[in-house]
């Protein structure tokens, strides 16, 4: 909200306060202000009433002329030379004198008036048009004063020409009451202890005798008082200098006098207003009822509104004429020759306005007041307010005030405990201190005991204020937040330590060369659905109702998708070694979770995946011998990555398998990936963990998302990889020596290493203490030869070559025959 | 007699160590030695005439032979020790690589800067006696809003555009972490002492500033005698640990509905020490957080009894710390997995 300073002035005391202080006090007691902004003309020195007397052709020059003038009824004549036309001998006019300071209507600068000569004839200052003043003016050429302005007044008291500073406030939803000057007002008084004041005013006797305007609520809840004041004659005169000023100060346009004088009590007030033209209100009747579907109305911003059931309107006996709390009809609009008018002033039920806010996307000064909910005490104050200046300003006769509902405030009382004020804020107060802070505010505080204080809520705060919590706040803000000293909490707590799994995953990720990315949870539905013909359990999907965009509407039911994009964004980008990681939740509805007040009927889950593309060292420059291949990632590449942070979570590598399958998600290879299952012991009641999936990009999907290069992933539930985590239990090292032994098994080239590996381990026994494939090649198109290195040890003996020669002799054997492998001589 | 071989001997041990040191490498070293104390050398020679000599004279001879052996012996030492340090010097000379070519292997990754700002704001916290807990992010509107103090229809609901999900009517993302605050008082006894860091998603468009899920951490002290001052401490605390410096600070009234008293709280800009910079936009303090003594309805409505205990919360948003950490000037930097951000932090 902006707040005009001078207004404020009209409020509270100010003397001797700068805008900057105010508006610091305000930030640190009540509202936070943003900014302080100078407004408003700087004009300096005499600037006067003058009266042209004479006007004569300038000696020397065809377009400007040589007048004179006299600022006093018997003062002497004053040479100016003018270049306005539009004056004549008789005019009164503004007048520079020598030695003031005006503005330069070309560029806004300061303009500095001195006596000089122009084309050989002295000019003794110059007369001003309404933009050199800094006014808003209308037309060309010089002001043109009432011809009864007294000469020699100075012009800056006049017009109230005077610099004013603008303070924009920061609103806050509960407090409908601090959007006006009186509020801010109350809130000033209080954090700088100075009395509140209020302009003198009375409204006039009522002496237009007509039949006032029937009224009507439809219902009390929408609308709990309604008044209509009819005012008739008025002349749509130009409204005050002060008034447009102070409008203009905080951003508003000025119309005419009416609705000028409307808005200008609605922000002094906070109570807005509403003046119809009686010439377009049928029946002499206006009521607040709910719309009806079908009904449309014209708003005063031109735009055509449909209405319905849960829009409060304003109607007479024909039809809509506006929208309760929020927008007039552009049928009933005040227009220039508009004298006879209908002056709403009502309470509408906060909620009420807020969805026809919503409903018709139209806020303005006026909805957003109501919203934050309007002193229903002083809806008939606002009223009278208006009345007065109107009456006051545009003439006019005062009509009869017709009102429906009530606005009588039911009296509520709080009372605070001084004990509780130190129990939560450490202050030490007293019963006056109390008083003295609370006062301002409007509150009527009372001494109920020896430590409780029982203070009367204004009917302005009777929605924000209604519990002792909300009274510690407001003696606490103004005793001043800073001024309460800071402690630490009493009890010393030693928190449990906080799970290491996610920090584990991430730190074993980057070190084996992945960067940790992190990826919108809201995708696109074809990004689960359909591109690359991947099928997700739409049933499982969780939808957002209201997206943002078509990219944001499915939570992730997999963190795949967003990798893959990621991927395609930095492959577009020139990047083709893209090594990157998530970690983050996948969300989907899960049957068996109830719909409640705690659960929501879906699962969120831990994830990690990873995607890798591009080169696999990055160290180009070497030269890339054969062992490395062609230096590009592929499964094995990824499949090295997982089982490094496997054996970081302390994942025996013996018990992990890589299992291929058809089953495998649409993401993957189908030929080229695995499921990965941890079996965390050998008996029967360690039940498998599916930990995930591992492959390289099934070649549609990466044409989907236009990857340029191969790519693999994996996605792991990271609760089941904390799951099968296991502490470390230390192994004896053995001093005995280690016997080695090679075996080369030919065999089909559909066996999977796996089972060959699995053979040898189960033959081995105990006494096999590591196998190593050492190397793998294909002799022809049915068969492959695969390398172990087998490295026996006795704990407690060392072994003959004996005993090695029986075991290494079975491992063949039990190859032979499980897996038909043929051993070379 | 005697004199001619110690003669003989001098000029042997004279001739014998010039050879030696000059001796240009390993090969003619050997050579020099051999001849001049091997078989057949000056040497041997008086010591196969020793049995000759008289008993006197013996020992006299003998001992300036094994003189002269010995010294030729150190002279050879001495050489060479001396050829092959000049034989290393050269090989290792000759090995030499250039030290500035960029080191081998797939260089190490990074952790997502919210990562490393989120870890921190964890470890600081538990510092001071916090645990972490968690909370989902689909949520109700009963923990979002209503057991927030917030019922349908109040202007705070709209502050925060929230997205609702086909789940059912009330189900919705949380626009808060603050949601978590009212299931920990259900799920745990106090006293507690607990921080709960994650997303939150709001309905807003996407702009520099703006992205419609961003991350928050959120914290909540309940005990007897919890105070505001307590509140205005721990934070005070947090600050200096997390910019490595005491900075002033200063808690401005503001508006939660869910604490009262509440507070913004804003930091003294620690890049220009309140000066006035570009990053505070020349106002010298920085908002960082929001917070507030625990409003005793809300209690209640955990089952917490507020006349036996109070309570503070805060919450912040870690993206927008990170951003002013790093001097980030986007978020959807954050979001997009550019390498060429994520391999600067």
């Amino acid at each position: 909200m902006k707040l005009s300073f001078d207004w404020l002035s009209d409020y509270v005391d100010l003397s001797g306060l700068s805008p900057q202080e105010v508006a610091d006090k305000l930030t640190m007691g009540a509202f936070e202000v943003e900014e302080v902004r100078r407004v408003g003309p700087d004009i300096q020195g005499d600037v006067l009433v003058g009266e042209i007397m004479e006007i004569h052709p300038h000696p020397n020059a065809d377009k400007i002329r040589l007048t004179k003038i006299r600022l006093g009824e018997n003062g002497e004549l004053q040479d100016v030379v003018c270049g306005a036309w539009n004056i004549e001998v008789g005019h009164r006019i503004p007048v520079a004198l020598p030695g003031s300071k005006v503005i330069n209507r070309k560029d806004g600068t300061a303009l500095q008036i001195v006596q000089s000569q122009i084309r050989g004839v002295t000019s003794n200052g110059m007369l001003c048009s309404a933009p050199e003043l800094g006014i808003a003016g209308s037309g060309e050429g010089i002001l043109l004063l009432d011809a009864m302005t007294p000469l020699g007044t100075d012009v800056k008291g006049l017009l109230n020409l005077k610099q004013d500073s603008v303070l924009l406030v920061g609103t806050r939803s509960n407090r409908g009451d601090a959007l006006s000057v009186i509020g801010m007002a109350r809130e000033v008084a209080a954090l700088f202890n100075r009395p509140l004041k209020e302009p003198t005013w009375k409204i006039p006797q009522i002496n237009d005798s007509s039949a006032p305007l029937d009224v009507n609520i439809e219902n009390a809840t929408d609308c709990p008082f309604f008044s209509i004041r009819y005012i008739s004659g008025l002349k749509n005169v130009a409204t005050p200098p002060i008034m447009v000023q102070r409008l203009e100060a905080i951003g508003m346009r000025s119309v005419s006098s009416i609705v000028d004088i409307t808005n200008y009590v609605m922000h002094e007030l906070g109570q807005p207003l509403h003046a119809y033209d009686i010439r377009h209100i049928n029946g002499r009747y206006i009521e607040a009822r709910r719309g009806r579907a079908g009904e449309k109305l014209s708003t005063i911003d031109e735009k055509q509104r449909e209405l319905n059931e849960e829009v409060l309107v304003i109607a007479d006996k024909k039809g809509v004429i506006g929208i309760a709390g929020v927008m007039g009809g552009k049928g009933s609009e005040i227009a220039d020759d508009t004298t006879d008018i209908a002056l709403e002033a009502a309470a509408f039920a906060s909620a009420r306005v807020r969805r026809s806010s919503r409903l018709l996307g139209l806020s303005s000064d006026s909805s957003v007041r109501f919203e934050r909910s309007v002193d229903i005490g002083s809806v008939r104050k606002a009223s009278d307010r208006a009345a007065y200046l109107l009456t006051t300003i545009c003439g006019g006769k005062l009509g009869a005030f017709s009102s429906s509902g009530s606005d009588e405030v039911k009296a509520l009382y709080v009372d605070l405990r001084l004990s509780e004020m130190m129990r939560l804020t450490e202050i030490e107060t007293t019963v006056e201190e109390v008083t003295r802070l609370l006062t301002p505010l409007g509150f009527t505080v009372k001494d109920k005991s020896q430590n409780t204080v029982t203070a009367k809520v204004p009917s302005f705060r009777a929605d924000d204020v209604t519990r002792e919590a909300d009274l510690v706040e407001e003696v606490c803000r103004l005793y001043g937040y800073d001024r309460v000293p800071a402690s630490m909490p009493k009890r010393t707590i030693a928190p449990p330590l906080p799970d290491t799994t996610f920090n584990t995953v991430k730190e074993a990720l980057s070190a084996g060369g992945l960067n940790e990315a992190c990826i919108s949870s809201l995708v696109a539905l074809s990004d689960v659905s359909g591109r690359g013909s991947i099928q997700t359990n739409d049933a499982e999907l969780v939808q957002v109702l209201n997206p943002l965009s078509e990219d944001h509407q499915v939570l992730r039911p997999t963190l795949i998708p967003g990798l893959l994009k990621a991927l395609s964004y930095n492959q577009d980008r020139g990047r083709e070694d893209v090594w990157l990681f998530e970690l983050g939740l996948i969300y989907k509805r899960d049957a068996n979770i109830p719909i409640d007040k705690a659960l929501t009927g879906t699962a969120e889950i831990p994830h990690v995946s990873a995607v890798i593309s591009g080169a696999n060292d990055l160290s180009h420059w070497q030269e890339k011998n054969e062992a490395s291949g062609n230096g590009k990632t592929d499964f094995y590449v990824l499949k090295g990555v997982l089982e490094n942070l496997l054996h970081r979570l302390s994942i025996a590598p013996d018990q992990v398998q890589f299992i291929p399958s058809d089953n495998a998600p649409g993401w993957f290879h189908p030929s080229r990936s695995a499921q990965v299952v941890v079996k965390p012991g050998n008996r029967e009641k360690f039940a498998p963990i599916e930990l995930g999936w591992i492959g390289e990009v099934h070649p549609v999907v990466a044409d989907a998302y236009g990857l340029k290069n191969p790519a693999s992933v994996f996605e792991m539930d990271v609760d089941k990889l904390r799951s099968a985590r296991k502490e470390h239990a230390f192994q004896e090292i053995s001093s005995t020596p280690t016997i080695v032994r090679d075996i080369t098994a030919d065999v089909d080239r559909g066996t999977e290493a796996g089972a060959v590996q699995q053979c040898i381990r189960q033959i081995g026994g105990k006494l096999l203490q590591q196998v190593d494939l050492v190397s793998v090649f294909d002799l022809s198109d049915q068969t492959k030869s695969l390398s172990y290195r087998l490295t026996f040890q006795d704990s407690d003996k060392t072994l003959t070559a004996e005993e090695i020669e029986k075991i290494v002799g079975k491992v063949r054997q039990q190859l032979t025959r499980q897996l038909s492998a043929a051993f070379r001589a | 007699m005697q004199d001619d071989y110690l003669r003989k001997l001098e000029a042997i041990e004279q001739e014998a160590v010039l050879a030696i040191q000059n001796a240009p490498n390993m090969l003619e070293l050997d050579t020099a030695r051999s001849r001049f104390v091997g078989k057949n050398s000056g040497i041997d020679e008086v010591m196969q005439a020793l049995p000759k000599l008289s008993k006197e004279e013996r020992p006299r001879i003998g001992q300036g032979a094994n003189k002269v052996k010995t010294a030729i012996e150190e002279a050879y030492k001495e050489r060479r020790d001396s050829l092959r340090r000049d034989e290393l010097n050269k090989q290792l000379s000759a090995d030499r690589i250039d030290v500035t070519l960029p080191g081998a292997g797939r260089p190490i990754g990074h952790l997502h800067p919210l990562t490393q700002v989120t870890n921190e704001l964890i470890t600081i916290f538990y510092g001071m006696g916090f645990s972490v807990i968690e909370g989902p992010e689909i949520e109700t509107d009963y923990y979002n809003f209503d057991a927030l103090n917030t019922p349908a229809n109040h202007p705070a609901r709209d502050e925060q555009d929230t997205f609702y999900t086909d789940v059912a009517p009330q189900i919705l993302l949380r626009s808060q972490t603050s949601t978590v605050q009212v299931r920990a008082m259900e799920k745990m006894k106090p006293p507690l002492r607990v921080i709960s860091p994650g997303r939150v998603y709001r309905n807003e468009e996407v702009n520099a500033r703006k992205y419609p899920l961003f991350h928050q951490v959120e914290g909540l002290v309940i005990d007897r005698d919890v105070t505001f001052g307590q509140l205005k401490g721990t934070l005070n605390e947090f600050i200096r640990l997390l910019f490595g410096k005491p900075l002033k600070t200063r808690f401005r009234p503001d508006f939660f509905p869910f604490t009262e008293p509440s507070a913004e709280l804003d930091c003294q800009c620690p890049f220009c020490m309140g000066e006035g910079c570009r990053t505070c936009g020349h106002r010298g303090w920085i908002e960082l957080l929001g917070c507030g003594m625990v409003d005793p309805d809300v209690l209640k409505g955990a089952g917490i009894d507020p006349e036996e205990w109070s309570g503070f919360a805060f919450g912040m948003g870690i993206d927008r710390l990170t951003m002013l950490k790093f001097g980030i000037n986007d978020i959807r930097h954050l979001f997009t997995s550019d390498m060429r951000f994520l391999e600067q932090f």
